[in-house]
């Protein structure tokens, strides 16, 4: 198998591990994902490009654990991710998918996942997760990471 | 001829669950508060240059909101003068001139019509002139706050707000300095518009349904005094002003992490749907703009401002504060965006009886504790005036607002 085909088959096992672990509820696993100086976002295209910081989530990790501690708690939608095209960039370490969420069977979210990775493929970590929406209105409150 | 608001409750003690969810009523507040009233269309900064422009709507009238080449910020009903299309889709953006997609009729930054394709057509005695962009009836500026209105007849914004002037101009400007837009961008919950206008206004809720936000955020930016819970921290006043309404609260100076130059959170309410905001424990000045989409079905267009001089990084530090606590991803504004739907679906229970907006009703001064209702029963004091043509808040009293500020 040639790096490129490997690299491929383990950003769709991290990608396919970071929704899956969403959908089941497993937020450790899904913060174990992340580098130690990891950051994650939540935001829509034209915020990518204003780069502005007035965005819907920008969280390390400190505040990301803060967040599912007391999301547990209060968010019990449940969700489905799916997710399709994942294509690594030239240099290795930047990953990204397309991702439809359902929650509670509602189609609400749609848009791109950007994954900036540490590490050598297939030991991945995430060290920045953009979760970059298509939705110009937002439309359902995001309080677990989706 | 029988009124659908006969025997309607709308204050000063209590509301009638009927106004949030009657689909007659909220048609009629339609026609009888957002075709009358003063609304927000833009931030001049948004508008910095010749080109600039923004699209919103106006109770459901498209418009544009547009900065021309003679530096005049205009407001036209986007529609084109041939087949009303919609001359500008985009949101936001800067252009040299207006063509409409359809036909390509063309328009210059001052709206005037400045080209048609073989508009000869029309015969010798179309003109041009006569066939510009039309202007929103009114437009003011009020410290780069941009609003209009579309009845010809309304009266001048300044005596719209009346006692509100000196609240919408201490968050209308930072200390003096002139505001700018850092972003926006619009969310939407299930329930009706005039619960976010209460919301903004009742500071009561703050310290109970946001109790672990508080928390959290005072372990996670190591915050001291008591993290702005409201009845530890200075509470002062919530004031019914007539028609609008605005609470502030001063902050302990050990909670005051991110900046110590502002102490005072204000929160102003301008009658229907305006909150003008300022929250010094994270130094954010916030709009937002509440516009309805039905009964049940509110969207908000929320701002994040910073004063024109802040570096990139007191930017981007705002930014962080502004999406940590509000917003449909923030802390505090999911709880709120949840409890809207909470509360939309219980005022069904019809046979329950009005809600009540009497906390502080003991007190007769227009002033009463921060976490009286004293806004929110100015919001409705606006509600009854436009909706029942009363001419004089029900409280009978309008605050001198001056004695209130700056102090």
């Amino acid at each position: 198998m040639t790096d490129a085909n490997s690299n491929l088959v383990a950003a769709r096992d991290l990608v396919d591990t970071f929704v899956a672990t969403l959908d089941r509820d497993e937020f450790d696993a899904w913060l174990g994902l992340f580098a130690d100086d990891g950051y994650y976002a939540v935001l829509r295209q034209l915020e990518l490009i204003q780069d502005n910081n007035v965005v819907l989530i920008g969280e390390d990790m400190k505040r990301l654990r803060a967040r599912i501690e007391s999301g547990r708690e209060r968010d019990k939608r449940r969700t489905v991710h799916m997710v399709s095209g994942v294509r690594v960039a030239a240099g290795g370490n930047e990953v990204s998918a397309a991702f439809a969420l359902w929650y509670d069977g509602i189609p609400t979210y749609s848009g791109r996942y950007l994954f900036e990775l540490s590490g050598a493929s297939g030991a991945w970590r995430i060290r920045k997760c953009t979760v970059v929406l298509d939705n110009d209105i937002i439309r359902a409150p995001i309080y677990m990471p989706i | 001829m029988t009124d659908i608001l006969d025997g309607v409750i709308a204050g000063p003690e209590s509301v009638d669950r009927r106004c949030y969810i009657d689909p007659a009523i909220y048609e009629l507040e339609q026609k009888r508060v957002f075709e009358k009233a003063w609304l927000f269309v833009a931030h001049a900064s948004e508008l910095g240059n010749a080109g600039d422009f923004r699209t919103t709507e106006l109770a459901g009238q498209p418009v544009i909101a547009i900065r021309g080449v003679d530096d005049r910020i205009r407001v036209f009903f986007n529609s084109c003068r041939h087949k009303g299309t919609t001359v500008v889709g985009e949101r936001e953006g800067t252009c040299r001139k207006l063509k409409c997609p359809y036909h390509h009729w063309t328009y210059d930054t001052c709206g005037k019509l400045i080209s048609v394709p073989r508009v000869e057509g029309y015969g010798k005695t179309f003109q041009l002139s006569q066939h510009g962009l039309v202007q929103v009836p009114r437009v003011a500026n009020f410290k780069g706050l941009i609003f209009a209105n579309l009845d010809p007849d309304a009266p001048s914004f300044e005596d719209y707000l009346g006692p509100a002037i000196p609240y919408l101009a201490e968050v209308a400007e930072y200390d003096g300095e002139d505001l700018v837009t850092l972003g926006s961008y619009r969310y939407s919950y299930a329930a009706n518009w005039k619960l976010i206008m209460e919301n903004t206004l009742d500071d009561y809720h703050a310290e109970y349904l946001h109790d672990y936000a508080f928390a959290q955020r005072a372990e996670l930016f190591e915050m001291g005094g008591t993290s702005g819970f409201q009845e530890k921290e200075g509470a002062r006043w919530s004031v019914d002003l007539g028609m609008h309404g605005a609470y502030d609260q001063y902050d302990d100076e050990r909670t005051l992490k991110i900046q110590k130059r502002r102490q005072r959170r204000v929160y102003v309410g301008i009658f229907p749907g305006f909150i003008a905001l300022y929250h010094p424990l994270w130094d954010v000045t916030g709009l937002r703009i509440v516009e309805p989409v039905s009964v049940a079905e509110t969207n908000v267009l929320t701002y994040c401002l910073a004063p024109k001089s802040a570096t990139h990084e007191q930017r981007k530090s705002i930014g962080e504060h502004f999406h940590f606590s509000w917003g449909p991803g923030g802390r505090a504004g999911v709880d709120d965006i949840v409890m809207f739907s909470r509360v939309q679906k219980g005022l069904h229970a019809k046979s329950v009886g009005p809600v009540l907006i009497n906390r502080g009703m003991h007190r007769p001064d227009p002033v009463g504790g921060a976490a009286d209702d004293h806004a929110v029963r100015g919001f409705w004091g606006g509600w009854r005036r436009h909706m029942m043509d009363e001419t004089a808040n029900a409280a009978g009293t309008v605050v001198q607002a001056s004695a209130n500020v700056g102090d």
